[in-house]
C-alpha cells in the first residue's frame, strides 16, 4: 500500500490575492459557466493562460470567454482533443511550471491530460487547483451530464491488461450524483462485484446524504448492494491524496486474495476524487490488469455549481516516467 | 427469515457449482440440451432479451461447470459427452480499445483477429491443461503437443520451441503475447502507433489448429467436438462482429461455435469475404430463446420447478418439499378467492360504499344521464332496473350495456326500455339460463375490463397476484419472474410478513412488488445514446392509448395490449423504433401478424410486454388487438411525429366516451364526469365501431 497523504494540499483564498507560490509558467483551465471557473482563472498568475474549450458543453462562440488563449477543437475523443491541444499550444512542457484548474473539466480530458504531460511529456510535478462551489444548483437532483450514455469504455490510455479469468472481477466506483452513470457502468461489466466510494467528508454538509439518495437509485439496477459494509468505502471529496491512498489499499487487498482478478475503476464522483483514481493509476497500474471505465455521455451541462465556497490546491508529483515499447 | 431466495437474478452472478445447483431443464421434447444441440458440430446463434437465460444455458455446457458433475473422470466423462465446451465472455476483452487512436480500421482489424485468437486459445489451453492434470499425465506427450502448438505460428519459434515443456507454460506464453497487445494497443492513445504489435499467426489458425493437435495426442479425443460457446457478443463492434462470422464460416472440425447476444446485439451477419454472409439454415442455425420458452407449452411447468429449485436451494425447512409444488405456491401468495360473478373480487366495495347507489360508476350515470336529459331522468328507475348489488361487475355490464345502446336513445322513454331490456338480460344470465347472447358475450370479453373500472374508479389498486399471473408477466423471460418474486419477498421484509411459513403473502405485498419489478423492467431499458429516450417515450404514448381504451366508457377491444399497423405505410423512423422496443422486449412481435378486417393484408402484430402493464393498469393476458392507422402509429413512435398524438388519441376514442357522438361539436367532456351538456341531436344509427374483440 503506498500513502499518497504526503503529497502536499493547501487551502487558498478565495478572495484575497495568492501569494508568489502561486505563479506558473502555463495555467489550464477547462471553461465552463460556472463562475467559480472563471474566478480561478482571472486569479491565477501566469506567463500563459489557456482556456480549452471541450465540444461536450456544446458551447455558442458567444458564450465563449474573451480573455486567455483559446484551444477549441472538435474531437470528443479524449486523447485526440489533448493531443490536438499539445501540438497546438506547442510548448516544452517538461521544463515548466504548470497548472491545472480541474474545476470545469470532464473528467476523461483531465485525466488524459495529466496521463500525457506525465508519461510523454515527462512533466514530473504538477499544481492542480479545485474550486468547491457554495452548492449544486438543484442539490441531489442535480444533472451533470445528459444521462444518454453513449458508450462506457475505457479511457484513453487506462486500459489495462484483461486477466482471462473474470469470475472474480471487482468494479471500484466512485459513487456521484448520476445515478444512471452508475447503472450504465454497473451494468457494462455485470459479472463483476461492485464496491462504491462515497465522498465523506462531502464537499458540502448536505451533498453526502444527495449522494447516498442518488446511489440508493443505481442499486437495484445494478445488483449493488449498498448496504454491505464491505463493499461500501470513503473518501474525502476534496482529498485526491486520501482517495488514491484508499485505492491502493484496496488493490493490494483484492489482489491479494485473487491475483487474476480484473480490477475496473471508474470515477464518477467529484473532480479531486478523479484526480485521485489518476494518481492511482499512474503510480501503481501499468501494465496491469487495472482500467478506468468511463460512461460516455452525448453532452455535459456547461453550469451545475453556485458560488465558490472553498479553492484548494494540489500538489502532485510524479516519477520520470517514460513509455516504453 | 431474511434471507432472500430470489436474490440473485442474473447467472453472471453465479459460481460454476451454483449454475448446476440452480440449473432446471424444461421438460419434453424441446429440452435445452435439443435446444443448444451441443454435440451438433452446426454453428448457432443463441439470441433472446435480458434474463431469457442464454448465459445460464451456455455456462451448464461448458467444462468449467460440467466438470463438478464429472468427479475426476474427466477425460472419459467428456468422451461420453463427445463435446467440450469452452465458455468465453466477450465483455472480459474490452474490445473497445482497439478502435480509433489514429489508427486505420484495418489495422485494428487485424489486431483484434489475432488478439481474438489469442484470447480464445488461453481459455482453451488452460482448460486442456487442467484436463490433463486431472488425467494420468504420463501417457500424455505434453511437449510434443507445445511444439506443434507453437508451429501453428506463421513465425519460427524456435525459443520457445525448446523452453517451453508443458501446457502451463505454453499457456503462460500466449498470456504474455496477449498482455503486451494489451499495452501497445493501451499506449497507441498517446504513442499514435501500434507498429509494435507483431502478429505472428493467420487468422483462426490457432482457435482451429489447437484442438485437432490436441486430438492427435489424446486419442479419447479423436471424436469431441470442441464447441466454443461465446457469450455476450453485443459487446463487439460491427467489425469485431465480421471477424467471428467469418470464424463461422470458415469453421474446420473438429470445432463449433455456439454464439450468444442480446436481441439488438447482432450488427452485422457480413464475413470479411466481399461481403457475404452467413446464411441461415446453412452456415448458421438462429433460436431465439424467449420466443421459444414463450412457444413452449411447458414454459409454465418449468417456470414453477425453477421458482421450487430456489425455494429448496434457499430455505432449509423446504429442501423435502413433499407436497405438490404447485398448489404449495399457490396457497404461499394470497389471491382472491373465485366465487359467482367476481363477488368476492369487488367485496371491497361494500365497506367502502356501505350505501350501493353511491358506488361511483352510479354517480357518475346520474350525473351524466341528468345532464345529457337536461334533469328528466327518474334516476331511481334506471338504478332499479341496472342495479344488481350484490354483484357489482354486473351492474358494471349493465351500464357498459346501455352505454353500448346509447345511440339508439333519445328520449327518456327510450332510455327507460332500453333499462329493462338490459334487466333482462342480466336476470336471464345470472340465472344461468347459458344462452349464447350478447349479454354472455360482453361478460365473458370484458368482465377484466369492467373489474379494472370497478378498481379505478374506487381508488384501488389493481391487483396482479398469485404465480401464475407472475408467470404469465415473465412472458419467456426467467429473470423476470425472478425478479417479480425478489421484490415480493423484499416487501414481506418491510411490511413484516414471513412468507413459506403458512402465512401467504398478503395481496398488497405483492402489489408493491409486481409494480417495482414493473418499473424496473422499463428503467432497465438502457439502451445507448438518444434512442433510449426515444424508445421509452414510444411506449409510454402506447401504453396511455392503451389505458385509455380500457378505461373509456365503451372500451372498442377486451383487454386491449396490442396493435396492428400496416408497416408498409409508416414513416421510416417509426418503423425504426418499433423495431429497437422489440429488440429491447418492450414489445412483442406476435408471430402471424393481423389480417385486416377489410381487405386480405396481414399487418403486423405486437403486444405490450406484459412485464409493463402494471405500470399502467393494464392487463396481463393478450385477448383482441386494435388496428391502427399509420398516422396514429407514426404519432406514437416517429418523434417528429408525436405533436399530433394528444389530438389523434383523442379522435380515436372519442366515441368511446359518454356521450358517444360522432359530431365536431360533441365534446368529451365526461371523463371525471361533470355536468354533461348535450350539444347536438343524437344520431339514431348505431355507431360503426370496431366490434367485440377478435380472438386470436
Amino acid at each position: 500500500m503506498t500513502d499518497y497523504t504526503i503529497y502536499y494540499k493547501k487551502q487558498l483564498s478565495v478572495k484575497k490575492e495568492w501569494g508568489e507560490d502561486e505563479c506558473w509558467d502555463i495555467f489550464i483551465s477547462a471553461f465552463n459557466l460556472s463562475e467559480r471557473v472563471a474566478c480561478l482563472f482571472s486569479k491565477a498568475k501566469a506567463s500563459k493562460k489557456h482556456w480549452l474549450i471541450q465540444p461536450d458543453y456544446c458551447f455558442k462562440e458567444e458564450e465563449l470567454p474573451q480573455n486567455g488563449e483559446i484551444f477549441k477543437f472538435k474531437s470528443r475523443n479524449e486523447s485526440d482533443f489533448v493531443i490536438d491541444y499539445l501540438q497546438k499550444a506547442g510548448i516544452d512542457f517538461k521544463n515548466k511550471k504548470i497548472c491545472i484548474d480541474i474545476t470545469g473539466f470532464i473528467k476523461p480530458y483531465m485525466m488524459y491530460l495529466i496521463k500525457h504531460l506525465v508519461e510523454v511529456e515527462g512533466v514530473t510535478n504538477i499544481d492542480v487547483l479545485f474550486s468547491e462551489p457554495e452548492s449544486y444548483e438543484k442539490k441531489e437532483k442535480t444533472k451533470f451530464s445528459s444521462e444518454n450514455v453513449i458508450e462506457v469504455r475505457p479511457i484513453e490510455g487506462y486500459a489495462g491488461s484483461n486477466n482471462m479469468y473474470n469470475s472474480n472481477d471487482i468494479l471500484i466506483i466512485g459513487a456521484g450524483y448520476d445515478h444512471e452513470l452508475i447503472t450504465h457502468v454497473a451494468l457494462e461489466k455485470d459479472h463483476a462485484k461492485n464496491i462504491q466510494i462515497f465522498g465523506f467528508p462531502s464537499l458540502r454538509p448536505d451533498m453526502y446524504q444527495q449522494n447516498i439518495l442518488r446511489a440508493v437509485k443505481a442499486t437495484d439496477a445494478a445488483s449493488i448492494d449498498i448496504q454491505d459494509p464491505l463493499f461500501n468505502l470513503f473518501a474525502p471529496a476534496n482529498d485526491p491524496f486520501v482517495t488514491a491512498t484508499v485505492l491502493s489499499e484496496l488493490k493490494e487487498r483484492l489482489v491479494r486474495d485473487d491475483p487474476s482478478c480484473n480490477l475496473y475503476l471508474s470515477p464518477l464522483a467529484t473532480k479531486p476524487q478523479a484526480l485521485g483514481f489518476t494518481i492511482f493509476y499512474l503510480s501503481e497500474c501499468t501494465r496491469e490488469a487495472v482500467s478506468i471505465l468511463y460512461p460516455f455521455c452525448d453532452s455535459h451541462s456547461p453550469k451545475t455549481s453556485e458560488g465558490t465556497s472553498r479553492i484548494w490546491k494540489y500538489t502532485v508529483e510524479f516519477p520520470n516516467y517514460s513509455i516504453s515499447s | 427469515m431474511k434471507t432472500n431466495p430470489f436474490n440473485i437474478t442474473k447467472s453472471n452472478d453465479f459460481s460454476d457449482e451454483q449454475i448446476i445447483d440452480y440449473w432446471v431443464d424444461i421438460s419434453g421434447m424441446q429440452s435445452f440440451y435439443n435446444t443448444i444441440k451441443p454435440n451438433s458440430p452446426a454453428s448457432m446463434f443463441i439470441l433472446g432479451g435480458k434474463g431469457s437465460g442464454k448465459t445460464h444455458l451456455m455456462r451448464y455446457y461448458s467444462f468449467n461447470v460440467r466438470k463438478h458433475t464429472y468427479k475426476n473422470k474427466f477425460i472419459s466423462k467428456i468422451s461420453q459427452d463427445g463435446y467440450l465446451g469452452i465458455y468465453l465472455r466477450t465483455k472480459g476483452i474490452d474490445s473497445k480499445k482497439f478502435e480509433g487512436k489514429g489508427q486505420e480500421a484495418y489495422a485494428w482489424e487485424s489486431i483484434f483477429s489475432y488478439y481474438f485468437d489469442l484470447w480464445v486459445s488461453i481459455t482453451l489451453l488452460s482448460t486442456l491443461s487442467e484436463i490433463i492434470e486431472e488425467s494420468s499425465k504420463d501417457t500424455i506427450d505434453e511437449e510434443a503437443i507445445c511444439i506443434d502448438i507453437l508451429s501453428l505460428f506463421d513465425v519460427d519459434l524456435k525459443n520457445e520451441k525448446e523452453s517451453i515443456k508443458n501446457i502451463n507454460e505454453l499457456t503462460n506464453y500466449f498470456v504474455s503475447l496477449q498482455k503486451e497487445i494489451d499495452y501497445i494497443s493501451n499506449n497507441c492513445a498517446m504513442t499514435r502507433s501500434i507498429a509494435a504489435i507483431d502478429i505472428k499467426s493467420s487468422p483462426g489458425k490457432l482457435i482451429f489448429g489447437i484442438p485437432i493437435v490436441f486430438t492427435e495426442y489424446i486419442p479419447s479425443f479423436k471424436n469431441i467436438l470442441f464447441m466454443h460457446l461465446i457469450d455476450e457478443l453485443e459487446s463487439f463492434t460491427e467489425s469485431q462482429q465480421q471477424y467471428i462470422n467469418a470464424l463461422v464460416r470458415d469453421r474446420q472440425a473438429p470445432c463449433s461455435f455456439k454464439i450468444g447476444s442480446r436481441l439488438y446485439g447482432i450488427k452485422t451477419k457480413e464475413t470479411f469475404s466481399a461481403g457475404e454472409e452467413n446464411k441461415e439454415g446453412s452456415e448458421i442455425e438462429t433460436v431465439i430463446l424467449d420466443r421459444e420458452l414463450r412457444e413452449n407449452p411447458n414454459y409454465n411447468d418449468f417456470a414453477i420447478r425453477l421458482i421450487a429449485n430456489r425455494l429448496e436451494n434457499n430455505i432449509p425447512e423446504l429442501k423435502d418439499l413433499n407436497e405438490d409444488i404447485k398448489e404449495y405456491l399457490k396457497q404461499s401468495y394470497e389471491e382472491i378467492p373465485k366465487s359467482a360473478h367476481y363477488q368476492k373480487y369487488c367485496e371491497f366495495i361494500w365497506s367502502k360504499y356501505p350505501d350501493p347507489t353511491l358506488r361511483p360508476y352510479w354517480t357518475k350515470l346520474e350525473s351524466r344521464l341528468n345532464g345529457y336529459f337536461k334533469g328528466k331522468v327518474d334516476f331511481k328507475l334506471v338504478y332499479k332496473y341496472l342495479s344488481c348489488e350484490e354483484f357489482p361487475l354486473l351492474e358494471k355490464i349493465n351500464i357498459f350495456t346501455l352505454y353500448k345502446d346509447f345511440n339508439s336513445i333519445d328520449k327518456v322513454a327510450r332510455l327507460t326500455n332500453c333499462c329493462k331490456k338490459i334487466a333482462k338480460e342480466c336476470k336471464e344470465y345470472i340465472e344461468k339460463n347459458k344462452k349464447k347472447d350478447r349479454y354472455n358475450d360482453q361478460v365473458n370479453h370484458f368482465a377484466q375490463d369492467m373489474l379494472a373500472q370497478i378498481l379505478k374508479d374506487s381508488e384501488h389498486s389493481q391487483r396482479y397476484l398469485g404465480i401464475t399471473t407472475f408467470i404469465k408477466m415473465s412472458d419467456g423471460l426467467p429473470r423476470n419472474l425472478l425478479t417479480i418474486l425478489k421484490n415480493i419477498h423484499k416487501w414481506t421484509f418491510y411490511n413484516e410478513e414471513t412468507p413459506y411459513r403458512g402465512k401467504s403473502i398478503s395481496i398488497k405485498t405483492q402489489q408493491d412488488g409486481v409494480l417495482e419489478s414493473a418499473e424496473w423492467f422499463f428503467k432497465d431499458a438502457r439502451i445507448a445514446g438518444s434512442d433510449g429516450k426515444l424508445i421509452r417515450d414510444s411506449i409510454e404514448r402506447l401504453a396511455t392509448f392503451f389505458k385509455e381504451v380500457r378505461f373509456s366508457d365503451k372500451p372498442s377491444e377486451c383487454s386491449l395490449v396490442a396493435f396492428s399497423v400496416d408497416l408498409t405505410k409508416v414513416s421510416v423512423e417509426t418503423e425504426r423504433i418499433i423495431d429497437l422496443a422489440e429488440k429491447w422486449s418492450l414489445l412483442i412481435n406476435i408471430e402471424g401478424g393481423q389480417y385486416d378486417k377489410n381487405s386480405s393484408r396481414k399487418d403486423a402484430k405486437y403486444q405490450l410486454n406484459p412485464m409493463l402493464a402494471p405500470r399502467w393498469d393494464l392487463p396481463i393476458a393478450r385477448r383482441g388487438a386494435i388496428s391502427l392507422s399509420h398516422n396514429i402509429v407514426d404519432s406514437i413512435f416517429d418523434t417528429s411525429k408525436t405533436n399530433k398524438f394528444e389530438q389523434l388519441l383523442k379522435d380515436r376514442t372519442k366515441l368511446m366516451f359518454f356521450p358517444f357522438s360522432r359530431s365536431n361539436k360533441s365534446k368529451r367532456k365526461f371523463k371525471n364526469d361533470d355536468s354533461v351538456k348535450r350539444t347536438q341531436k343524437i344520431s339514431h344509427k348505431q355507431p360503426d365501431l370496431p366490434g367485440l374483440c377478435s380472438n386470436d
